[in-house]
């Protein structure tokens, strides 16, 4: 009661401590603060604006000769960017000022190569000093005599120094220069080269990309001593600019598939772009398909082979995952390790895998075709003991497939999200479940339990992820098919699939139907068998490659 | 696009909902048959009808010794009926796509099939690839008689035994679609595999003696001596004439008309030593190749002219005569010629006197003739019965088995 009565007396004296007046007051504040803030704002656009007048239409100003001015205005680009570093320092007498992003360019590169030479003659006072004050009226006489970077460029847009600046390189300007100089010193975190995560292969190599182009780029180059591989790189991303690289071999592609591939690159209208699989939906020709119409891998040598081929890889920068074109199902089914094996073990493998995606997509629908109408097809005694095993679980065979279905894709979804920690637990109650309890519990028969764990390991043997995901999501359809039609259905599935996949184009290549075309039979040394290595001399004639010789005396030459 | 999506989803649903799963059954509401036997009922016009139910062997419901299958009998006018009361009695649905085999009791068989056997055919659920059986007494005796004597299942068990007939030779097998065929044809005669159940008293019953150089005496099913085990045997093949049975072959009869047919795969034919009658030679012969089969017009009766090649291993030699040399070989070729020529005249005599051409000469006869009008108006299965047959027999010993030389006992 008394402490009421001390705020109330010290309201009445002074009436602005009173809460009401002081809310008040503070919003007026914050009301000031945020005007002025949107003053400073408007401010600034129109000196951009003024600016920009005399500026072309793409460029937001132009640099003046005045180094106080220049940095003006870039302040006024980098504002509120905290990241953003202007170091102003004096070169022999003139004022000079560097510009870079902290945590993209080397600043020890700088201190070494830039700010040293510079700033060693105002310390000297030496008779140099008049030399470098001569050379100082020239942006180029500094590139060529003062600075120690390896990579210097000159520019006189500002719209390039920004990108340059935002790209990791230093800005360097000197007082009455309306050039500047773009010093590459990038340098950021990145993740080291390490092991592929999802493309192992047995006896290849153990380099798989990382996140940065450069990088890939790289890993690419070092394979080959050749200068005509050739890599264009792209800037899409209204927002993100991110670097886009479209490697091809110049005397191998097949013509126009550049500059088909740039074109749908160029396309793309987004505003950000983080991983490779985004910039493959604006590149397919069916996105309501399912399946994988371009071929994802992060193993450079995979896309060195597929280059030489006369394919064209696609690098996105911040993506290990890189992109290859055109993509049909038989490139899918090759599998890095199949040229490290003998022929013969690699054939039969290609074989069995071909097998394996066969049964991934039809075995349970068969099963339950088979087993719910045309139980006469089996053996009798197999007839006999699937109703033995059925007569034990309360449900029709179609209800009991698409349970064990839901819960495999179950199973197998948590093990993706979890921790890789928790994992190994998943799968354990996984295993436990289907293989042992759901049967015990009489929910589903153990034949049923055989022939979905085999359509599992059926998928799971795909070298690609991404058909893999393909064949599980057909198998859906293919059982409800299955379940009202019986065989009639799975065989009206199997004309469905057939049909939509050798109608498929993936840059003018047929998916499928290359497998059957008479044509492209000699492809079938390398797709539905693995000959030695003598043997295949020639390139596989479905993605038309220029030189369809392999090894040749023209070595690569283009023949004339 | 929207509206090509939007008759998409029309159509599938359509089909989801009008479709339906009419067709599907699932396999534990199916009771499979396994065999079907077709015997005279007791009534005036009526046949009984015996199905072979296959049991499913639910976990923990089955004691030690109880059969896997349950029969069930009932007589009706026409399978077809007997089919609809068999429903009324049992709560599964009659599956008829696994039933292995058809016997057909004898009394009905010689009274003739004719009148129930096109349902047979002509109703889908009904496999032409079920065997056809002739159980001397009645089918259903010979269904309830049959019990395994190794664990194998009642199903398995008639694959297995009909499979396996090729190895001897001593009876065939033939599919309904054969007998059916068969049974339509101008040009040959249906014939099934006999089967009849043994008492197990070990005595025997000859149906045809040896001939003179042989060994071996011809059986037919029920006369086997047999002792122990599955009371089932499976000897000889009941001919038939038209729809109508008229009798049987024996075993030995049964390898002559493979070898005619041209799938007489192996056999063992014991003979008296052409050296040393008291003892016997034991060959293994099979076919060498196709039967070469050609038959005449003639003068008066059509002329069949048959040569046959058999190839040969020696097995036993217990006179301990060296027939591996080339001087005596020819000796041994000898007598296995006169032996099957002897048992295979013998055989066609028989089918000849029963009006049966089981062997289908007539298929063979039909190149005499310019047009198929002509060949109709031939009475072939008159004139068979009067038909001279010539059988030239050439055996080859190849092998004289795992020994090259013998000596006598000591």
């Amino acid at each position: 009661m008394k402490k009421i009565k001390c705020i109330q007396k010290l309201s009445k004296h002074l009436p602005e401590a009173s809460l009401e007046m002081s809310k008040k007051k503070l919003a007026q504040l914050q009301l000031i603060t945020t005007q002025s803030t949107e003053f400073s704002e408007e401010i600034g656009q129109i000196i951009a604006q003024l600016r920009s007048v005399a500026a072309p239409s793409s460029e937001p100003f132009i640099f003046t000769s005045e180094l106080q001015e220049n940095e003006q205005l870039l302040r006024v680009v980098f504002r509120d960017c905290s990241d953003i570093e202007f170091r102003i320092f004096d070169a022999a007498g003139k004022k000079a000022l560097l510009v870079y992003l902290k945590g993209m360019a080397d600043t020890s590169n700088l201190e070494r190569n830039v700010l040293k030479p510079l700033m060693s003659y105002t310390a000297q006072e030496t008779e140099n000093t008049a030399s470098l004050l001569h050379l100082l009226t020239d942006m180029k006489l500094v590139a060529e005599n003062v600075l120690g970077a390896a990579s210097v460029t000159i520019l006189a847009s500002a719209k390039a120094a920004i990108d340059a600046v935002m790209t990791g390189n230093a800005l360097l300007m000197i007082d009455g220069l309306a050039e500047v100089a773009s010093i590459a010193v990038i340098k950021y975190v990145k993740r080291e080269i390490s092991a592929p995560y999802n493309e192992y292969a047995l006896q290849g190599s153990d380099e798989a990309f990382n996140e940065a182009i450069m990088d890939n780029i790289a890993l690419i180059r070092r394979r080959t001593r050749d200068t005509n591989l050739k890599v264009h790189i792209m800037k899409i991303g209204e927002r993100t600019n991110t670097a886009i690289a479209v490697l091809y071999v110049a005397n191998l592609v097949k013509p126009g598939l550049v500059e088909e591939v740039e074109r749908r690159i160029g396309l793309i209208k987004k505003d950000k772009l983080l991983d490779s699989a985004s910039i493959d939906q604006y590149l397919v020709d069916h996105p309501w398909s399912p399946f994988p119409q371009t071929q994802m891998t992060e193993r450079p040598d995979k896309m060195l082979a597929a280059l030489y081929e006369g394919r064209v890889g696609i690098i996105v920068d911040g993506t290990p995952v890189e992109i290859l074109v055109p993509c049909t199902y038989n490139v899918l089914m090759q599998a890095p390790d199949d040229y490290t094996m003998a022929p013969i073990i690699a054939s039969l493998i290609r074989f069995s895998r071909n097998a394996a995606a066969f049964l991934a997509v039809y075995l349970p629908a068969i099963y339950v075709a088979v087993v719910s109408y045309h139980p006469g097809m089996l053996p009798t005694t197999m007839a006999i003991s699937i109703a033995e095993l059925r007569s034990r679980t309360p449900f029709p065979s179609f209800l009991e497939a698409i349970m064990m279905e839901i819960l495999l894709e179950l199973i197998q979804e948590a093990i993706i999200r979890l921790p890789a920690k928790l994992t190994g637990a998943a799968s354990m109650i996984g295993a436990f479940i289907i293989g042992n309890t759901v049967v015990q519990a009489g929910l589903i028969n153990p034949l049923l339990v055989v022939v979905i764990a085999t359509t599992a390991i059926s998928s799971y043997s795909m070298p690609s992820y991404n058909f893999s995901m393909a064949l599980r999501w057909t198998r859906v359809p293919m059982l409800i098919l299955a379940s009202m039609l019986g065989l009639y259905g799975v065989i009206l599935g199997v004309l469905a699939i057939t049909i939509h996949l050798c109608s498929l184009r993936s840059f003018g290549e047929s998916y499928l139907g290359g497998m059957f075309n008479v044509d492209l039979l000699a492809d079938w040394k390398d797709s539905v068998v693995r000959l030695p290595a003598k043997l295949l001399t020639r390139r596989p004639k479905e993605f038309g490659a220029q030189d369809q010789i392999r090894i040749g005396d023209n070595d690569g030459q283009p023949r004339s | 696009m929207y509206i090509r999506l939007l008759l998409g989803i029309m159509l599938l649903s359509m089909g989801v909902f009008l479709s339906g799963c009419n067709g599907a059954r699932e396999s534990e509401e199916v009771a499979y048959i396994v065999a079907i036997g077709i015997d005279k009922a007791e009534q005036e016009n009526m046949i009984k009808v015996t199905y072979q139910i296959a049991k499913p062997n639910v976990e923990g419901n089955k004691g030690e010794g109880e059969k896997d299958t349950v029969l069930v009998s009932n007589s009706a006018v026409t399978i077809t009926e007997s089919l609809n009361l068999l429903n009324s009695t049992t709560s599964l649905v009659p599956s008829m796509s696994h039933v292995k085999v058809l016997v057909v009791g004898q009394e009905l068989a010689r009274e003739g099939l004719a009148n129930f056997w096109g349902s047979l055919k002509r109703y889908r659920e009904y496999r032409g690839s079920m065997f056809v059986l002739v159980a001397k007494g009645t089918a259903r005796d010979f269904l309830d008689g049959n019990k395994p004597s190794f664990n194998i299942s009642a199903s398995k068990y008639f694959e297995t035994m009909l499979d396996s007939g090729v190895e001897a030779g001593y009876y065939l097998r033939v599919s309904f679609h054969q007998f059916y065929i068969r049974l339509k044809s101008n040009s040959a005669h249906p014939y099934a595999t006999f089967v009849d159940i043994s008492d197990l008293s070990g005595k025997k019953e000859i149906a045809t003696p040896k001939v003179t150089g042989s060994k071996i005496d011809g059986y037919v099913a029920g006369g086997i001596p047999l002792q122990g085990g599955n009371p089932i045997q499976f000897a000889g093949t009941a001919i038939f004439n038209g729809d109508k049975m008229v009798g049987t072959l024996s075993t030995t009869e049964t390898r002559m008309m493979a070898m005619l047919l041209g799938n007489f795969n192996n056999g063992f034919l014991s003979m008296e030593d052409p050296l040393a009658p008291t003892k016997f030679i034991n060959v293994n012969l099979r076919l060498g190749s196709a039967p070469e089969i050609k038959v005449a017009l003639g003068d008066e009766a059509p002329v069949i002219d048959i040569k046959i090649l058999l190839e040969g291993e020696i097995t036993n030699l217990p006179s301990g005569i060296n027939y591996e040399q080339e001087s005596f070989l020819p000796l041994l070729e000898q007598q296995v010629n006169q032996v099957c020529h002897q048992e295979m005249a013998n055989m066609i005599h028989h089918t000849q006197e029963l009006k049966s051409d089981v062997v289908g000469f007539g298929y063979y006869i039909r190149p005499e003739f310019t047009n198929y009008q002509d060949y109709l108006q031939y009475p072939w299965f008159e004139e068979y019965s009067r038909a001279k047959v010539n059988i030239i027999i050439d055996t080859k010993i190849r092998r004289t088995g795992l020994m090259i030389r013998t000596y006598p006992v000591r």
